[in-house]
């Protein structure tokens, strides 16, 4: 049950009329894991916050450094040295003090995986290709959705994978690019936010999700675009 | 068969060609053996062996991902081709 403050603070998308305080209470009600809390992490976490997501439980083993700071928008210099869990809970607690956040200072790895995930939704927000993964394995397991982005530069990527009905993250990948990943700021911004949108329309039951589809953003072009992505036939998790 | 071919960012840097090119090939991986011979340098982008592409390289006909098993297909003239680098960041 929303309580007046709540109505009052959501109100401008619970005037929509796919929202309404129906669609609120699916939100408050909605339990969203989100895995790094990075450049994408930063704007995935935020905006799940502002929306009224009930439960959000961040997991990412990092301290914020200074090197962090031109993407990574939830923290600030004073939280150099500081757990990026524990700091990125400080920050949405005050964005929004009606949701519950569950900050988790670990790394992800095959002992700790499925009891960290349980049954929320999962958010891909990682940097790299072996826990990203994990991350597969596990949403295929407990046939749970998985919200997909990834970075380079001015490039980013997103897409929503569905257990069975969905090509699954290890048929698109078998590797990626070795060497440091350069990123521009506002780059995990767009596709952080593109992910949290996803969440949101799953959540509430809206049109059109990223299934089967790939969005590709070329921030050098300023243009968006997609690809079609079936499953692969060699691919041995999903088959 | 005459097939159109167009890289992302980071091989449209690593050959300075920002324009889609053509090129004459009949499969997907001859498309690409065209691209190398015409641009050496993606060499070391693209293959991991001779014939074996790089596990992050992409490849996309008709803006539809492939994989290896449709590598070897015959392509339609006129047919798109476009090279993608797996990226991870975050």
């Amino acid at each position: 049950m929303l309580t007046k403050h709540e109505i009052k603070r959501y109100e401008s998308q619970i005037i929509l009329p796919d929202w309404g305080e129906n669609g609120q209470e699916k939100l408050k009600a909605s339990r969203v894991v989100v895995i790094g809390a990075g450049g994408l992490g930063s704007a995935v976490l935020t905006y799940l916050a502002v929306a009224g997501v009930g439960t959000i439980r961040i997991v990412d083993s990092d301290n914020v450094e200074l090197s962090n700071l031109n993407r990574q928008v939830l923290y600030a210099d004073r939280d150099i040295g500081k757990a990026k869990a524990d700091s990125a809970c400080k920050r949405l607690g005050a964005v929004n003090p009606h949701i519950q956040i569950e900050p988790v200072n670990a790394e992800l790895n095959e002992s700790n995986v499925f009891e960290l995930i349980e049954d929320y939704l999962i958010v891909d927000a990682l940097d790299n290709l072996e826990t990203r993964l994990l991350l597969n394995r596990v949403s295929l397991s407990k046939q749970l959705p998985l919200f997909h982005g990834a970075v380079y530069g001015f490039e980013g990527r997103a897409t929503t994978i569905i257990p069975k009905q969905t090509p699954c993250l290890q048929c698109l990948y078998q590797g990626s690019l070795p060497g440091q990943v350069a990123v521009v700021g506002a780059t995990p911004g767009i596709i952080g936010c593109i992910q949290a949108t996803e969440v949101i329309k799953y959540i509430l039951g809206l049109e059109a999700l990223l299934l089967g589809r790939l969005l590709v953003y070329d921030g050098l072009k300023m243009s968006f675009s997609q690809v079609n992505i079936t499953k692969d036939p060699a691919c041995e998790a999903c088959r | 068969m005459n097939i159109g071919l167009s890289m992302s960012d980071l091989l449209k840097k690593a050959t300075g060609q920002y324009e889609p090119i053509n090129v004459s090939a009949e499969t997907p991986l001859e498309c690409v053996q065209a691209l190398v011979t015409r641009f050496p340098d993606l060499n070391k982008w693209l293959y991991q062996e001779p014939g074996k592409l790089k596990s992050h390289v992409w490849l996309l006909v008709n803006d539809e991902r492939i994989y290896a098993n449709d590598y070897h297909k015959p392509l339609q003239d006129k047919d798109q081709l476009f090279i993608m680098i797996a990226v991870l960041g975050g």
